[in-house]
């Protein structure tokens, strides 16, 4: 955590590096005067005000997302089965205890006896089950998060048993967020609950002070079955996607949280907020075409290595984040059990190397690659161009519009891309990118990783964890990517409010806050 | 009159039909990206084709064409796609802010442009004529958004007299609301001044006319020859200046509204805009025209009014 530091020179040093001019007046005091969390102790009611970059699309459970700071918006008003704790673990929420069965394929869970919806539901097992079924039904983004989930079985008023196709390493996360969100079953097929939250979370959306689009208002809910672990009578979320925006309501103690951008850590500081870096993203290359279908020297793991060590990591890092980050050669984050620091640094910029790796492969005039000329990896070309140019790989750009990006990505016109992709607890996730996933566009598979990353699926606790790093190091060995680094997301706060930040995630749930003491 | 009036809502009712239908034609024929971005990169096919059908899109782009016209014809626009609320909803809540905003600017800017302009041109050639003139160009040079920062940080965080952000409704609390369209207003105002240049000119031209010279040497008092008859004269180009600026600032608001993080119609259009919300861009883009078509009708009535040979062309 970077602690933010008092100075009026800062503050002027912020509006100069707006305005482009070295001259302003005033001072940078204003913060503590406009904030409105009261103090707990007093008994007076609490108020957090935070700024989200995202807008909710639907109350509907089935359209709920995880990522980001979209909890925030509807973790308020939907308890989840799991929840997520900030060292990456899930622990008991709405259920009490959970246990697969021998090959991982039944997860049978018990679940709370005294919660109740808003709307006088009980909360029981005909209710997961009606949820899950409702979003097995729907097509929310993160529907494929249930593919594993073939049925759900009631075993008692308050025990199910949630039957899967095949095991499913991300499941228990999963059941801590979008999947595990529980909505009154009477309100699941009811459009107004696209609105209109029909949940058993702690606090209740205030309909008349929300304002789609703009804010949303949660007040405490009197009889919740677990206030302790929510600090604030009141919520207030306000949408603001404009990053200037969001930065002048920090300064200025509107809001008490928010998401700004590197550039904007100085005057964050200067303005007294405390700002937390978070390592969320990747940022590098996936080579795609392993077995050089289009391209074929990118079969050889020579040719491949020479790459990951063409680039001067740590001098991109300091020049594209500000140095706001971790050089890596893994896609794996520090959140994640499958992460290991001694690969951070496994492939040290030496571009001799390189090039005797590619004279080495048989290719020291190089070849030619088709990559994707698109906007949002813009600032990284030059970067791609100049590291290929020392080992004459000659890249022919194809200009691709902003809108077909992410479907252009997936056509296999396209032998490496460049990538800025979420590092996630979830090991599979991550490591799941090079295999299951869409991502792996020409559907190459290696027996050793399908090896480590089955013994991954069927296995959980330590043996999992070892099948995990065993992939991740299989991964940076054979290099199907050249990492540059993990970028930090910047999450500010204001003095009066303390916070947990939620690894991986560009915004931490509503229950990480409370009042500074 | 009456027939004028009636001419010239005719030809706005017109517009908006041509407008709807071609904004239509470009919204929706291309709504395959919306649909993959709601259900994510990995839904399958069949996920898809599933939202694809819900969403009504499967249908032939005519026949959604005459569903679209014929709701819209009873008020119903539909709902957003990405907040699923209804569209005439969305619009009834932001319009008004974006309406604060663009009404507030126009009367402010009004009304100093012309005591700015007024002065300047009694006294052309004058420190106070340069001054003005060289003031509001450079002001009116300098970016919006610029202006707009440079307020904030001055007025909301150096010295917090007024908010960085947000909006108060007039309805809930009218100092509130006062105070959260100040900094905003005066944005739009100060990047508009050069209008003051213009009205300037008109009164100076009006001033140097000879009929000016002959009340002058007949002994009428220099105010009422400034007030009854040069400032009647200059206000016909005054008004048509206003009336093109109206939709400048309304169409400029979009930055403003922006850094203020007002949720107003141009949020509202850049957001549906950048992430293909169809029925919301159809909503905002129909109220917007009717907005502008209205507001053209009511300066070309007041154009009528203080010049009758306008009502004949």
């Amino acid at each position: 955590m970077i602690k933010k530091s008092t100075s009026r020179v800062k503050t002027l040093a912020a509006l100069a590096a707006v305005t482009g001019l070295a001259a302003a007046c005033g001072n940078g005091d204003t913060a503590e005067e406009t904030n409105g969390n009261g103090a707990a102790d007093t008994g007076e009611p609490t108020e957090l005000t935070l700024a989200t970059v995202v807008d909710i699309s639907s109350y509907d459970p089935a359209e709920l997302r995880f990522e980001g700071e979209w909890p925030q918006l509807w973790m308020p008003v939907y308890d989840t089965l799991l929840k997520w704790e900030t060292d990456g673990s899930v622990s008991e929420n709405l259920a009490t205890s959970w246990e697969y069965n021998e090959d991982n394929t039944v997860l049978s869970i018990e679940l709370r006896d005294d919660v109740t919806f808003i709307d006088g539901e009980p909360f029981n097992a005909e209710a997961v089950q009606a949820n899950i079924e409702h979003f097995l039904d729907g097509t929310g983004v993160n529907r494929f998060r249930a593919n594993a989930i073939e049925s759900v079985e009631v075993t008692g008023d308050y025990s199910v048993d949630i039957i899967l196709n095949e095991p499913d390493p991300t499941l228990l996360n999963d059941l801590g967020s979008s999947v595990g969100a529980m909505a009154s079953p009477a309100a699941l097929d009811d459009p107004s609950i696209d609105l209109e939250p029909v949940g058993s979370g702690p606090y209740t959306l205030n309909s008349e002070e929300t304002v789609r689009g703009d804010q949303y208002v949660f007040e405490r809910k009197e009889d919740y079955w677990d206030p302790e672990s929510w600090a604030y009578d009141r919520i207030v979320i306000r949408v603001m996607s404009d990053l200037q925006a969001r930065m002048n309501a920090l300064s200025s103690g509107q809001v008490q949280g928010g998401r700004i951008d590197i550039p904007l850590i100085e005057q964050a500081e200067g303005a007294e907020l405390t700002v937390h870096p978070n390592r969320v993203d990747w940022f590098g290359l996936a080579i795609l075409d392993r077995e050089g279908e289009v391209v074929p020297a990118l079969a050889e793991l020579e040719v491949r290595q020479a790459i990951n060590i063409a680039f001067d990591r740590a001098g991109m890092l300091e020049s594209i984040e500000q140095g706001q980050g971790v050089v890596s050669s893994q896609i794996i984050g520090q959140s994640s059990p499958a992460y290991d620091e001694s690969l951070d640094e496994y492939y040290e910029y030496d571009l001799d190397q390189a090039q005797a790796l590619m004279e080495e492969a048989g290719y020291a005039d190089g070849f030619t690659v088709p990559m994707m000329d698109y906007d949002r990896y813009s600032p990284y070309q030059p970067y791609v161009e100049q590291a290929f140019a020392e080992l004459n790989i000659e890249i022919d750009w194809v200009p691709v519009p902003t809108d077909d990006g992410p479907e252009e990505q997936l056509t296999g016109d396209y032998p490496i891309l460049i990538m800025g992709q979420q590092a996630p607890e979830s090991a599979w996730d991550g490591l799941n990118f090079a295999y299951e996933d869409s991502f792996n566009v020409f559907e190459v598979y290696d027996d050793e990783l399908t090896e480590y990353m089955e013994a991954a699926r069927a296995t959980d606790g330590d043996e999992q964890v070892e099948a995990f790093r065993a992939a991740n190091e299989w991964l940076v060995e054979n290099a199907w990517f050249s990492v540059w680094y993990h970028r930090d997301l910047v999450y500010a706060t204001a003095d009066d409010v303390e916070v947990d930040i939620q690894p991986g995630h560009a915004g931490p749930q509503i229950r990480n806050y409370r009042p500074a003491e | 009159m009456i027939t004028y009036i009636l001419r010239r809502a005719a030809s706005g009712v017109l517009l908006i039909l041509a407008v709807s239908v071609v904004t239509f034609l470009i919204v929706f024929s291309d709504t395959q990206r919306i649909v993959r971005s709601l259900v994510g990169e990995r839904a399958t096919a069949e996920q898809l084709a599933q939202r694809t059908a819900e969403m009504g899109l499967d249908r032939p782009l005519f026949q959604q064409m005459i569903d679209w016209f014929a709701n819209a014809f009873t008020g119903d626009f539909g709902a957003s796609w990405l907040t699923s609320e209804p569209v005439a909803q969305v619009i009834i809540n932001r319009l008004p802010i974006t309406l604060s905003l663009v009404i507030c600017s126009i009367v402010v800017l009004a009304l100093i442009s012309a005591v700015l302009g007024t002065f300047a041109a009694v006294r052309q050639g004058g420190a106070a004529d340069r001054i003005i003139q060289i003031g509001t160009e450079i002001l009116s040079a300098l970016p919006k958004f610029w202006l707009a920062l440079m307020l904030v940080i001055v007025f909301a965080i150096q010295f917090p007299l007024f908010p960085a952000t947000g909006y108060v409704s007039l309805q809930n609390d009218v100092i509130g609301w006062a105070t959260a369209v100040t900094l905003p207003v005066a944005a739009v105002v100060m990047g508009e001044l050069r209008v003051t240049s213009m009205v300037r000119g008109a009164i100076a031209d009006e001033l140097n006319k000879d009929y000016i010279r002959t009340l002058r040497s007949r002994g009428l008092p220099s105010r009422e020859v400034l007030f009854k008859h040069v400032l009647r004269n200059a206000a016909e180009p005054w008004v048509s200046l206003l009336s093109m600026k109206i939709v400048g600032i309304w169409t400029g608001v979009v930055v403003i509204e922006a850094v203020f993080a007002l949720p107003g119609i141009g949020t509202l259009a850049t957001n549906a805009a950048t992430r293909g919300d169809g029925p919301v861009l159809m909503g905002v883009v129909v109220a917007t025209v009717i907005v502008i078509v209205f507001v053209y009708l009511i300066f070309d009535l007041l154009q009528a009014w203080l010049n009758p040979k306008a009502r004949l062309t």
